[in-house]
């Protein structure tokens, strides 16, 4: 994945998934700024947690950013810990964030019927 | 006097009213506040324009009924395809402002299908419209190659385009059942309007004039029973969400009932 992120937009589509009852995964803001920025750089490629925090800082706690790095990315394989604060995304990182951007296509989608329809008389 | 002609007056007169009655309710629907305020004016303009065109052509009939082909019944034929060749206009408004929600788009699109209108009146005058003797059930008349052509690749195929872009809506899931109603009924009504009127204006034969003209009468009546549904489609289609009273009294859950 190419290009930046924008929080602005993942926090609405965070919104909308956790509205529907869907609280982690695509709902949950932290796991996909995360994954997003990963992925940004590439599989089995270097990202600082530094990085990570230029998009998340002023939105969530760096503690919470670093629980949800180790009990969830590491923990699951979605990404390698390869030195202080550095990570890299594995294959299975990956898959989860294509998932991520898939779940902002539908959000997508849905958000462009919704504003038809309601257009209509 | 023909009474085959009064007949077909008559289902053209009803056209007309139906269509006013639907574009009175269509611009009373809405505040001007709201964002559809101005779709449902340009829809209700639709069948405004619509419904004056029939108008011109039921006294078109009426006229000739009693007076034969004549000029004062040729006047009201040029006045009725007049108003017809703007219909266009208001309903590019309403579909690309629906599907777009952009003026910028949606208002020069309108204003291209004036001036195609515009074009076709001026060319319509120019080259006029051949009168015959009334049959028994319609008047027949002749219109230029040019207007025949021009009505079905100005007029009918955008406006047939247009209505099909609506058509991926009918099949979403996510939508609710009465927006649904709504969009489908629109689109058979739309739909038999302009085939119908296609048809009209190829003009075919002497009773298959009062035959279009009556599917043109039950199209305005799908559009209607579309945006004022009566309350035995709103049960029947089951348009509107059950009132299912929620269960408030939580201290009686067993867990063998969760």
């Amino acid at each position: 994945m190419t290009g930046e992120i924008d929080t602005a937009w993942e926090l609405e589509v965070a919104e909308f998934y956790r509205s529907l009852g869907i609280g982690q995964g695509p709902g949950d803001i932290q796991y996909r700024l995360i994954i997003l920025v990963l992925a940004k750089n590439g599989v089995g490629r270097l990202t600082k947690f530094s990085e990570i925090r230029n998009y998340t800082d002023g939105l969530i706690d760096r503690g919470n950013i670093g629980s949800k790095m180790k009990t969830v990315f590491q923990l699951d394989g979605l990404v390698k810990r390869v030195g202080r604060g550095e990570y890299v995304l594995t294959e299975k990182g990956a898959v989860a964030a294509e998932f991520i951007q898939k779940s902002s296509n539908y959000y997508s989608d849905i958000k462009l019927t919704r504003e038809i329809i309601d257009r209509f008389p | 006097m023909i009474e085959g002609v009064l007949i077909h007056a008559l289902v053209c007169f009803e056209v007309t009213l139906v269509s006013f009655w639907l574009a009175m309710k269509m611009f009373v629907k809405h505040d001007p506040g709201d964002q559809r305020y101005l779709i449902s004016i340009s829809f209700g303009l639709f069948w405004m324009l619509f419904g004056i065109s029939y108008l011109c052509i039921s006294l078109y009939l009426l006229s000739a009924a009693y007076h034969g082909a004549d000029w004062a019944s040729a006047t009201f034929l040029y006045c009725g395809f007049s108003s017809f060749a703007l219909v266009t206009a208001p309903l590019a408004f309403f579909i690309i402002q629906i599907l777009i929600g952009n003026r910028k788009i949606s208002l020069p699109a309108s204003l291209a299908f004036m001036m195609i209108g515009l074009i076709y009146i001026i060319l319509l005058f120019r080259y006029g419209v051949e009168v015959s003797d009334p049959g028994y059930w319609s008047v027949d008349f002749r219109m230029h190659h040019l207007l025949v052509l021009m009505f079905v690749y100005a007029i009918y195929i955008p406006a047939v385009a247009m209505i099909m872009a609506l058509i991926p809506f009918i099949a979403l899931k996510t939508i609710p059942a009465l927006t649904k109603y709504k969009i489908a009924m629109s689109l058979i009504s739309l739909s038999i309007v302009y085939g119908f009127t296609l048809l009209t204006i190829l003009h075919l034969g002497d009773l298959d004039g009062l035959l279009f003209d009556i599917m043109i009468l039950i199209g305005t009546l799908v559009a209607y029973v579309g945006y004022f549904p009566p309350e035995c489609l709103v049960e029947w289609f089951r348009l509107k969400d059950p009132a299912i009273p929620e269960f408030e009294n939580q201290q009686d859950w067993g867990y063998d009932e969760l």
